[in-house]
């Protein structure tokens, strides 16, 4: 029957369901709601039932629990007739549009192709199709992804408007060519021949097996699989037959020869003359030649080398390059689980650079990591005679002949000293002091070494060193040190230096401080101050100029205004410029501390009567908003603003004032939202002499405690921490990088902390700004760092700059502003900096207060005045308080918004609190003292998420922000009853886990959809009490869990479902169906891919409850005589 | 403290360079010694090897050197007669083809499992919802103010009143109710409705008097297709009960291979039911009028729209409750 009858017949049965199905025909995956949404659209006058009608209607050829699919040439069909009318097909689009996010992304791309398809119909030149096709190609091709090439095939099926295309049939062949293993046949569909470079792209992802190659004289031959002493190498998985394609050189002509073989056989032996070409069908080549030649080269091709990689991990390595493969002997700064993986890298050299594979990495590290630079020694300067051995040693005092510390060379204990010394005979030598300290790194074990001094005697010039300490589990340091001289070869490719002292009673004391600890480590958040959830009234105050002018001249008048019914007034200025700078310079610590102190009264007068405000009129915190448009005002530091009573007015008042700053008018506003999850980008400085190292550890353990609640486990790696997915670091970065890196990521905090430089114009010796000095490159000026950290689609919300003068505004003469204004006119809602010199201890306070309970979801003002407050409080950072601006143009409906952010923050830190828990639920015996801090985070973010809940309940959320939170709230509690039942708190445990049921009862009736939640609901309703009251319940998951199964053949989690159904089964007044349940797991077992343990292992762990938490003797199934323990095992048993 | 150095290839290479560079080496055994001293093990001369050069095993790759252990587990090299040395070449040809190398691939696709579903737009009106489900299984109890009318009607008349008229109220009094959830295949589009419904009526009737209970086709005569050896007995209810189904009455289109259920199946069902004392109500997703009239008479069907009002359902209730009493 052809499409057309079809049709018919179906409208003969009920023609208002043909109708419905025409302006349906669209849409690839056709699911209740949407039919409801297209019946109320256009036939909203037919019954009901019309639904029923098509979702019966023989039209459809496949139907599921969740959705229908027309006939391919149906759905073909009824588009032509729908195309005819091009306002019902307009409108039928848009309706799909409107519903399109609630699909998944390939059902998506289906209908993208469904509308492409009918458009080549309608207008055959339109290449959009072929576009969107060689997409999909390529990441099939390029990417691997085999569930794009299952998609596609069965999706090409149903797109009979794409059968023409060439793309289509190379998809097809391509999709199936990648799923198919090795028994596909190479030609496509539909008769098109494939040109040899679409035969090459189709074999390019081919599965390969691996083949070994022998060279014995001058017979070569293949083997399958590869016998001891072969050559591996791999060749797409063609059958019936393997092939290889030889091609050498013999008596100058060009010779080639045919190799094959039968999978897991070998080849016949093919006299070649070595070296001999091998190139599979993938146009894959390999080169073979005779080991005993080569060797002869390979002693020249030895050399020692120093390499430094860039990218997200960045290291030095020292090593040996030979025969175009790199031997990397020892890396720094490179995470733990990729070290050993870069210890042979591919080498392909020309001239100067090195470009490096790593054959090793996944493709995302491979991407990543790249080496940039590549320093091998000049071939002319080679050891000569009088190199001798290269010692290494660990001393516990200062090498002989060091000489007194010189400047800049700080203090330190020599217990902590690693001195290195080779020597080159008796008269030369070279001695190396380095200190241990924790590295700034995130990686939890790295520490480094950091040279403290350097000697140069003789003609010793420049040296490099590279060194990898690492911390073994028993508290030992263990140090790879390799060490390198450039004008003198002397290198140690590989040594290994086994320190005696543990290490927590070396790097606690002395020179090490407590806080500098790396590892991170689960902590209880800190708890937010109540106070900070207070709503912040705020009152704007415009300052004007009306006259044209520039720089601060005294008497000019200029108009105020305040809030919304104060009346406008007029001021004049009270400083000339010279006073004004005078006063400025007597705050940059050049001046006597009284002098400072004169300075800061003098200006904190004048300001309070250029803000006419000097107190709060209203019982809670205010904000002041203040706005101008005289360029002059803006070098003034109205944050030394003192009070009625001649304090301070925006520190430590109650109750509080908050100032900030905001441009009137260029604020770009980019980021409509606010952030919940942060992601938060440091860029620091190359830690020196001005800047020390410790600076920049304190810093980045100020982030990183403030993120804490945000710290995942790393998948994969039992209880460690994944602290880079919050926290990036760039150390002394160039401007590119910072720009590549924000593209990159969509960070939403960046933290800079570096020095600030003057620059001065060299045309004009009066105009300078402030720019960042890294330490490597040329220094940043503020545009430039505009540019690049707002050069990515999303900006981050806030950016805080510890460095001196970052926010000063007083040389009016330059064009370029300042970093706060800069950053804020680009659209940074949030920008914090100095306006005058800022020191160390005090960018570290800064840092500290102000991230503390930013990423808790609190209001953003109320961490700028914890911050100015902690400054204020603290003896060392002298009159650092008043040196800190806050540019801030919160968006639109902020308090509305912070509700939510504050919401979904609690649920993020909540869920992350879930993660931990899981991963130390997977692992078999965790750290006790791990587990106690788990528990309490779990406990502490359910509490706080609930309390804000119940505080905001009034408030209506987005039903997935509800449910989200409802599962989260379920799932959590389980989690804890089970932490609570393991320390022996049984009824407590019971409580938590009534609460837990609940908790997916409600998560279920949110969202019926959700089976899953049910059956979990159910679970725990049939453990507490002992019966399933609904066996309604019961049959409706089992039926959509199986029909689930019997829908997509790759299913396998409806597995685990039905089976756990099967074991309640009892409890639902069904009778056993443990013989049920024993085939389900059968069946998960063969559809569970090998390489995937997790889902084995989650069903396993979920029936392990009812064998050992969910019994009757610990409290469970009340007034039954049996609990589940047995039916439980039996199924444990299948699952092996 | 302890010193420990470990060696590898470059090693052998490096030491054996420094013997040619001195004159020093002579002969394989020179070698093998110095191999041996840093711990490799030498092997047989390659048969091809035109000159006294040392040997690499079959994989030039030294080993692993990150951890102790493992180096000195690790194997001598294989004894091997093979003298090939495999350097692999990326492969160029697919490069060739212009668009590929221009063209961006699709961007990764999230996972399915992360999306809602569509979120449900009832067959009622959300907002008259529950005062539908009011006038559908609410009760009339003449238990409210004094009839006056009627009262003064019979006074006027001369009758004895032997027992004061009071107005009816509509009440869900002490019934119990039994929801009959038909969850056969011509349902499905009306799944989430029907879970809807039961959400509504399981917050407003007391949890101890309904009964939910699910079948296929007609209670009467239904199997459970989905679990084809679980046989389905549907109980009569007590008297008093309030039958109350979610269902199509059959007037859905047959699904190939399941029981057909016909009105009369249904008008024997409402028929036993009422001789039990119990009512039957329905909300069904088709227009009633295709449903016989006798069937209607023994079922309050009410129609499951949009379009729908309380008002409506109250009379459709209250007109069957009289055809029922007569």
């Amino acid at each position: 029957m052809i499409a057309s009858d079809l049709v018919l017949a179906a409208a003969r049965l009920s023609p208002a369901s043909v109708e419905l199905a025409r302006y349906l025909s669209l849409a690839s995956r056709i699911s209740p709601g949407l039919l409801r949404r297209f019946r109320l659209r256009f036939l909203r006058h037919a019954e009901p039932g019309v639904e029923a009608e098509l979702w019966l209607s023989p039209l459809v050829e496949i139907r599921s629990a969740r959705s229908i699919l027309f006939y391919p040439e149906v759905a073909a069909a009824l588009r032509l007739e729908l195309a005819k009318e091009p306002e019902k097909l307009a409108a039928s689009r848009l309706l799909l549009a409107e519903t399109r996010h609630y699909r998944p992304e390939l059902v998506r791309l289906e209908e993208d192709l469904i509308w492409l398809g009918l458009e080549l119909i309608r207008n055959p030149g339109s290449g959009e199709a072929t576009r969107k096709l060689r997409q999909i190609i390529k990441a099939i091709v390029g990417e691997g992804r085999r569930g794009l090439g299952r998609w596609a095939i069965s999706a090409l099926r149903r797109l009979p408007e794409l059968d023409g295309l060439r793309e289509a049939a190379l998809l097809q062949a391509v999709a199936t060519s990648h799923l198919a293993d090795d028994q596909v046949t190479l030609d496509p569909r539909s008769g098109i021949t494939l040109t040899a470079s679409e035969r090459t792209l189709l074999l390019k992802r081919w599965k390969r097996v691996q083949v070994g190659i022998r060279l014995a004289g001058e017979t070569l031959s293949v083997n399958e699989p590869p016998r001891a002493g072969d050559e591996v190498l791999e060749v797409p998985a063609t059958r019936p037959r393997r092939h290889l394609t030889a091609q050498w050189k013999e008596d100058g002509a060009q010779r080639e020869a045919s190799v094959s073989w039968a999978p897991s056989g070998s080849s016949e032996t093919v006299e070649v003359a070595a070296p001999v070409s091998l190139v599979t069908l993938a146009e894959d080549r390999y080169e073979v030649e005779s080991q005993a030649a080569a060797v002869e080269t390979l002693l020249d091709l030895v050399r020692p080398f120093v390499v430094r990689f860039e990218g997200r991990y960045r290291t030095e390595g020292v090593g040996w390059l030979a025969a175009g493969r790199l031997i990397l002997t020892s890396t720094c700064s490179l995470p733990a689980k990729f070290r050993s993986s870069v210890r042979n890298l591919v080498a392909q050299e020309s001239r100067d650079t090195v470009a490096l594979r790593f054959p090793f990495l996944d493709p995302e590290t491979r991407h990543e990591a790249r080496a940039v630079s590549y320093q091998a020694w000049p071939p002319a300067l080679s050891a000569s005679d009088d190199d001798g051995i290269v010692l290494l040693e660990l001393v516990d005092e200062a090498p002989k002949g060091a000489g007194p510390p010189q400047k800049g060379e700080e203090p330190e204990s020599a217990r902590h000293c690693v001195a290195v010394g080779f020597g080159s005979g008796n008269s030369k030598a070279v001695w190396e002091r380095f200190r241990i300290h924790r590295s700034q790194g995130l990686s939890p074990e790295t520490l480094a070494l950091e040279p403290t001094r350097y000697w140069q005697w003789y003609e010793l010039g420049t040296w490099r060193w590279c060194g990898a300490p690492l911390v073994e589990p028993q508290g030992r340091c263990v140090l790879g040190l390799t060490t390198a001289v450039s004008n003198r070869m002397a290198c140690v490719p590989w040594a290994w230096l086994e320190a005696s002292f543990p290490i927590a009673s070396s790097v606690d004391e002395g020179s090490i401080a407590r806080d500098e600890k790396t590892a991170v480590e689960i902590k209880e958040p800190p708890e937010m101050p109540p106070a900070i959830t207070e709503p912040i009234e705020s009152i704007t105050i415009e300052l004007h100029r009306q006259a044209q002018g520039i720089g601060f001249v005294k008497g000019t008048p200029y108009i105020a205004t305040a809030g919304q019914f104060a009346p406008v007034r007029t001021f004049a200025m009270p400083l000339s410029q010279r006073e004004c700078l005078l006063q400025l310079h007597r705050l940059r610590y050049q001046a006597p501390a009284d002098d400072a102190e004169q300075a800061r009264e003098i200006l904190g007068h004048h300001v309070r009567e250029i803000l006419g405000f000097d107190q709060p009129a209203g019982p809670g915190p205010v904000q002041i908003d203040l706005v101008s448009n005289a360029e002059e005002l803006w070098a003034l530091p109205f944050e030394a603003c003192l009070g009625r009573d001649g304090e301070p007015l925006f520190v430590g008042r109650q109750p509080p004032v908050i100032l900030t700053r905001r441009i009137r008018y260029s604020f770009a506003d980019r980021r409509p939202s606010w952030p919940t999850k942060p992601r938060v980008l440091f860029i620091h400085a190359a830690p020196s002499i001005e800047l020390a190292p410790a600076v920049v550890s304190a810093h980045s353990r100020a982030l990183l405690d403030g993120l804490m609640p945000w710290v995942e486990p790393l998948q994969g790696r039992a209880a460690e921490a994944d602290a880079e997915r919050v926290l990036e670091v760039l150390n002394d970065p160039t401007l590119g990088e910072i720009e590549a890196a924000c593209k990159r990521n969509p960070y939403t905090h960046i933290h800079v902390l570096a020095h600030g430089k003057k620059v001065t114009n060299p045309l004009l010796p009066q105009e300078y700004w402030w720019a960042l000095d890294l330490g490597g490159g040329e220094p940043i000026g503020p545009e430039e760092l505009a540019q690049a950290v707002t050069g990515g689609a999303d900006l981050p919300a806030i950016v805080t700059i510890a460095a001196c003068d970052a926010g000063s505004q007083t040389n009016l003469l330059a064009p370029e502003k300042s970093f706060a204004q800069e950053l804020h006119r680009k659209g940074v809602a949030v920008v914090v900096a100095s306006q005058l010199p800022l020191q160390k201890w005090t960018s570290v306070v800064l840092t500290r207060s102000f991230y503390a309970h930013l990423h808790l979801g609190g209001d953003v003002r109320w961490s700028l005045h914890a911050a100015r407050t902690a400054l204020y409080e603290d003896p060392k950072t002298e009159h650092d308080w008043l040196s800190m601006v806050a540019y801030v143009q919160l968006p639109e409906r902020y308090s509305d918004l912070r509700l939510e952010t504050t919401l979904q923050a609690e649920i993020g830190m909540l869920e992350t609190a879930s993660r931990w828990a899981g991963a130390l639920e997977r692992i078999g015996n965790p750290d006790p003292s791990l587990v106690q801090r788990t528990e309490n985070a779990l406990q502490k973010r359910i509490q706080s998420l609930q309390r804000l809940r119940e505080r905001h309940r009034t408030v209506e959320l987005k039903p997935s922000v509800q449910e989200q939170m409802i599962g989260l709230l379920a799932s959590a509690h389980k989690r804890l009853a089970q932490f609570l039942f393991d320390r022996g708190a049984l009824e407590e445990s019971i409580d938590i886990l009534r609460k837990s049921r609940d908790h997916y009862r409600d998560a279920y009736r949110g969202n019926f959809t959700q089976h899953w939640t049910g059956v979990q609901w159910l679970s725990l309703e049939a453990v507490l009490n002992g019966i399933i009251e609904r066996p309604f319940y019961w049959e409706e998951f089992r039926n959509v869990a199986k029909a689930e199964l019997e829908e997509r053949e790759s299913e396998f989690w409806a597995c685990g479902t039905v089976a756990e159904l099967c074991l309640l089964a009892p409890l639902a007044g069904k009778g056993s169906k443990i013989e049920e349940g024993i085939e389900t797991l059968e069946l998960m077992k063969k559809r569970v891919p090998p390489d995937d343990p997790f889902p084995i292992e989650a069903t396993r762990r979920q029936l392990r409850r009812y064998t050992k938490w969910w019994t009757r003797a610990n409290g469970f199934f009340k007034d039954r005589d049996s609990d589940l323990k047995e039916d439980a095992e039996t199924l444990l048993r299948v699952l092996g | 403290m302890d010193i420990r150095c470990h060696n590898h290839l470059g090693d052998v290479l490096e030491a054996i360079r420094f013997l040619q560079e001195h004159g020093l080496e002579e002969d394989d055994e020179e070698r093998r010694g110095v191999a041996e001293l840093l711990g490799f093990q030498w092997r047989a001369e390659p048969r091809r090897a035109p000159r006294s050069a040392p040997t690499l095993g079959p994989n030039p790759d030294p080993p692993p050197i990150n951890d102790l252990d493992e180096v000195e587990q690790t194997p001598a090299p294989v004894q091997s007669d093979n003298d090939a040395w495999v350097e692999r070449h990326a492969a160029t040809a697919s490069e060739s083809l212009e668009w590929y190398s221009q063209i961006k691939a699709l961007p990764a696709t999230s996972s399915a499992a992360d999306l809602p579903e569509l979120p449900l737009v009832p067959l009622f009106n959300p907002g008259w919802t529950r005062a539908i489900l009011f006038a559908a299984l609410a009760w009339e109890i003449h238990d409210g103010d004094l009839d006056v009318d009627r009262l003064a009607e019979s006074l006027a008349s001369g009758q004895p009143v032997r027992e004061l008229p009071r107005l009816p109220r509509e009440r869900l009094g002490q019934q119990r109710f039994q929801v009959l959830v038909d969850i056969r295949e011509a349902m499905r589009p009306f799944r989430r409705d029907q879970q809807e419904i039961l959400s509504r009526v399981e917050a407003f009737l007391p949890r101890e008097s309904v009964e939910f209970v699910t079948y296929f086709g007609c209670p009467l005569k239904a199997r459970n297709w989905a679990v084809p050896q679980e046989d389905f007995t549907y109980r009569i209810p007590p008297a008093g009960t309030v039958v109350f189904l979610l269902t199509d009455l059959g007037l859905g289109p047959r699904v190939p291979g399941t029981t057909i259920t016909t009105p009369g199946d249904w008008e024997r069902f409402a028929l036993r039911l009422w001789r039990a004392g119990c009512s039957v109500k329905a909300l069904v997703p088709y227009a009633s009028r295709r449903l016989p009239a006798r069937l209607r008479r023994r079922i309050a069907v009410f129609p499951w729209r949009r379009e729908t009002t309380s008002g409506q359902v109250a009379r459709l209730r209250k007109r069957v409750e009289r055809s029922q009493q007569r």
